[in-house]
């Protein structure tokens, strides 16, 4: 028994060594690079080449972990185990934030760069880069005149020929946490509901997949992140699909089209906090931010960037963000947004 | 030190289960705020889950039982070759195999319930091709003698004889399908059809809120209670009037030519879905994207996705032996059929909620965390889990095969003079090869394509090649897969040979 029971409790430990030998840091020398933990739910793509200059620059080894989903689940259990944290999409940092897992970044630089639009007024978090919440529509079977605003897509004139992707996706739970924030509940809950009786197909795929529905003649118009437009040139397979559609940015007789915002922050980790302020910074650098843009054909936060934005955008504050997006998933599983009617 | 170390063992079994169920027990006021909307989503929810998960049973009982028929009753060239062929859709995850064929078809059908279905059906055909192919091999051939003796058509025959002898091991499949469709939630977001699982990650992620996870997920653990209580109500009055040991071999039956070419027929439709089709295509999308897709992760991600798997493999194999050693040996065999039961909660439920416990359990605040600060900075979480998950793979035929192993066995062991521990390892553990080399196989195939638990567990730097297939898959670049796809076949071609030979030993 003895013998099994020690084989059994030395394999564990083995097994458990050879895991942690994998994953082990390295010992820090003099001329070793220093360490710092990154955790996003970004495209990876995306983050690389900052990742890679900063690395160069500083002398740092920069660790991270990319998930599709659950950045702030994983983040509540295990507060420390990152130094800096950046998401797609700055309503989870606001949730973050309220949920006190981040802490306050150095405002020295980066509050000196960035407007207010794009802090958090407690310098928990900001908003690195941004982009529209876009019309796609049909070249061939749609005027631009016939379009103006978000809420123009709900009513019956665009009845199955409205494309989504999922409503329970970051993207639209931004969208439509933003239209709670802006109308009001009310006049929030009668747009999704027409959005919803004007789908032409299920929501599903993602954003460039409802530009290639509508090349497909399976729908006229989309709701899709502007960005997507030139990545889609970009792509050989994809560019039949840019050719389809146009891009149009609603309500601009209004308050402005919505943003999504992409957003960085600190962790609550006290290990690294100079290196990982020292990160944010660069972040937000003409040098990054041009790297941002050229990566993601987003815009930057950075006004010394280039690539600023030509039309009118709604920047719906930080801290009202967040708060509504209980109520749009509790009123999209309800109404069972993700199933055509 | 026995009992400990059994305790011990069963303690980290039962852990995420009973995790789930308390916390949800502590967080009731959900309810108050949740209550009427999840009542109102829920009728629509499992009716399209029971439709996906009903299609997917048919089709997988289709792809996969009709080859384990042919292959076991007719002898025609190229047996062995579609028995392997059948196996190898094991080696792709379902969501790459919908996104396949999404991407190769553009049909609406791969996003419907049914085209859902049929994606999951293909995947899971395999297992029910092995469930059904050792069972038509333990069932004794006197039965159809008798039947036929007794003027019973060949319908009758499929109606009264074969269908009851074979009802576990079709019921198994069904439950075993069931849990694969329940636990995935990736495939049904992908076909955009809101399955109870897609319904759980949404609200999950939509809130942010563990609560609210929870309470769902511990009304799959009080449902999976209800239906594992009546599934072994099944097997135990059933079981013992199924099995046949030490009837006579099976003779093939030799297929005249017209015979052989209507299987030879019959086998090739079989295995297009999971195999001809899906290789055709990811053999030309390589082909096209040779050069052009960034492989510099290929090799990286390989030796993370074999060393995890194999480690979890490893893990799985010890604990089951510490259990069958205490255990069976112990003559406390309804204790490890128990053990066993409560290990396939963690495979039935689906895989976000074990992730959910595990978030849990490895919160920084834990002592476990506090007394290994680095702990949830490795691997350690990511393999317990998936290793929690797979360890029926390996207890089952375990299980299965000690319970027709004569007991004298092990006592005849004894008698000549071996002591508890050599009886156990020189006469018992030969006899446990088969189910050995069966639940290694599968367990380290089911590793290399686990996606929903590496995607969250995972520590800083570690890709895999299934994580790889999901990124690109999820992002509607199928073709970009299909290297990866590739890769991850060749790997697991080896455990699906052994799984074949296993099936011709059977």
């Amino acid at each position: 028994m003895k013998i099994i029971s020690l084989s059994f409790f030395s394999f564990s430990l083995a097994t458990m060594g050879i895991a942690t030998i994998s994953n082990a840091e390295p010992t820090k020398g003099s001329n070793e690079p220093r360490e710092l933990k990154i955790i996003s739910d970004r495209t990876e793509a995306h983050l690389t080449p900052i990742f890679a200059a900063f690395e160069k620059k500083n002398n740092v080894k920069i660790k991270s972990v990319f998930m599709d989903n659950g950045l702030i689940n994983r983040l509540e259990t295990r507060p420390t185990e990152a130094d800096v944290v950046i998401t797609k999409d700055a309503e989870l940092l606001e949730i973050a934030r309220q949920k006190k897992l981040l802490q306050s970044y150095d405002t020295k630089t980066i509050n000196t760069i960035l407007s207010a639009d794009f802090r958090d007024p407690s310098n928990m978090y900001f908003v690195d880069a941004f982009r529209a919440r876009v019309i796609f529509y049909s070249t061939d079977r749609v005027k631009e005149s016939d379009l103006s605003t978000y809420e123009n897509l709900a009513s019956p004139q665009w009845k199955g020929k409205f494309c989504v992707r999922s409503g329970f996706h970051d993207y639209n739970l931004s969208l439509f946490g933003q239209f709670f924030s802006f109308y009001g509940p009310q006049k929030t809950k009668e747009i999704i509901k027409g959005l919803h009786s004007n789908l032409a197909k299920n929501p599903t795929g993602n954003d460039r997949e409802q530009a290639k529905a509508i090349m497909e003649g399976k729908c006229d118009v989309a709701l899709a992140n502007n960005y997507y437009y030139p990545i889609m040139q970009s792509i050989p397979e994809q560019q039949s699909w840019a050719k389809a559609v146009k891009v149009f940015y609603p309500n601009q007789k209004e308050k402005g089209t919505f943003v999504m915002r992409s957003a960085a922050g600190l962790t609550t980790s006290k290990t690294n906090i100079t290196l990982a302020n020292a990160f944010l910074e660069y972040l937000v650098s003409t040098e990054a931010q041009s790297l941002m843009v050229n990566a993601t054909f987003q815009y930057p936060a950075n006004k010394q960037a280039p690539n600023a934005p030509t039309f009118k955008t709604n920047f719906i504050p930080l801290k009202d963000i967040a708060a509504p997006r209980e109520e749009v998933t509790k009123f999209l599983t309800e109404i069972a947004f993700d199933k055509k009617q | 030190m026995k009992a400990f170390l059994l305790l011990l063992l069963l303690f980290i079994i039962a852990q995420p289960a009973a995790l789930v169920l308390s916390y949800a027990f502590n967080n009731l006021s959900v309810y108050s705020d949740w209550g009427t909307t999840i009542q109102s989503a829920l009728p629509e929810l499992l009716a399209t889950t029971a439709q996906v998960g009903i299609f997917a049973i048919c089709f997988s009982l289709i792809l996969g039982g009709l080859p384990a028929w042919l292959t076991h009753r007719f002898s025609f060239p190229g047996r062995q070759v579609f028995s392997f062929l059948v196996l190898a859709p094991l080696a792709v995850p379902a969501v790459a195999l919908l996104g396949l064929y999404q991407e190769a078809t553009n049909s609406e059908v791969f996003s419907s319930p049914s085209g859902l279905g049929l994606a999951f059906g293909i995947a899971c055909a395999p297992y029910v091709f092995l469930l059904l192919r050792v069972a038509l091999a333990r069932t004794s051939p006197t039965f159809r003698e008798a039947a036929k003796t007794l003027g019973l058509g060949p319908l009758q025959r499929f109606l009264f004889l074969h269908v009851p002898l074979l009802a576990i091991p079709l019921l198994a499949s069904s439950a075993l399908v069931d849990s694969e469709m329940l636990s995935d939630f990736a495939t049904s977001e992908r076909a955009g059809v809101n399955t109870f699982s897609l319904a759980l990650h949404n609200l999950w992620m939509g809130t942010q809120r563990n609560d609210i996870a929870v309470f769902l997920a511990s009304s799959v653990i009080i449902a999976l209670i209800v239906t594992f209580a009546f599934v072994i109500f099944l097997f135990q009055k059933f079981t013992p009037q199924n099995s046949a040991t030490g009837h006579p071999r099976h003779q093939r039956m030799r297929c005249r030519p017209f015979q052989a070419t209507l299987v030879l027929i019959a086998c090739i439709a079989a295995v297009t879905p999971g195999f001809l089709f899906p290789i055709f295509h990811t053999i030309k999308w390589a082909t096209q994207k040779a050069g052009t897709s960034p492989l510099k992760n290929l090799a990286n991600d390989t030796f993370s996705s074999v060393t995890t798997s194999a480690i979890v493999l490893l893990l799985t194999l010890a604990i089951s032996l510490v259990l069958v050693f205490l255990l069976h040996a112990q003559k406390q065999a309804n204790h490890l059929r128990a053990v066993t039961a409560v290990s396939l909660f963690n495979y039935a439920m689906p895989a976000l909620v074990l992730v959910l416990a595990f978030f849990i359990s490895t919160n920084e605040q834990t002592t476990l965390a506090r007394v290994f600060p680095s702990l949830n900075n490795t691997r350690i979480p990511l393999i317990t889990a998936t290793a929690l998950r797979f360890l029926p793979f390996i207890l089952l035929p375990l299980v299965d095969t000690l319970s027709r192993i004569p007991s004298s066995l092990a006592m005849a062991g004894r008698v000549l003079g071996c002591s508890e521990k050599s009886a156990f390892a020189r006469v018992l553990l030969p006899s446990l090869k088969p189910a050995i080399v069966v639940g290694s196989s599968l367990i380290f195939v089911e590793c290399m394509k686990e996606i929903t638990i590496a995607q969250a567990l995972r520590p800083f730097e570690y890709s895999a090649l299934s994580l790889r297939i999901f990124n690109y898959t999820t992002t509607h670049q199928a073709p970009e897969t299909a290297v990866w796809v590739l890769v991850l076949q060749l790997v697991i071609f080896y455990p699906i040979l052994r799984l074949q030979e296993f099936i011709e030993k059977e």
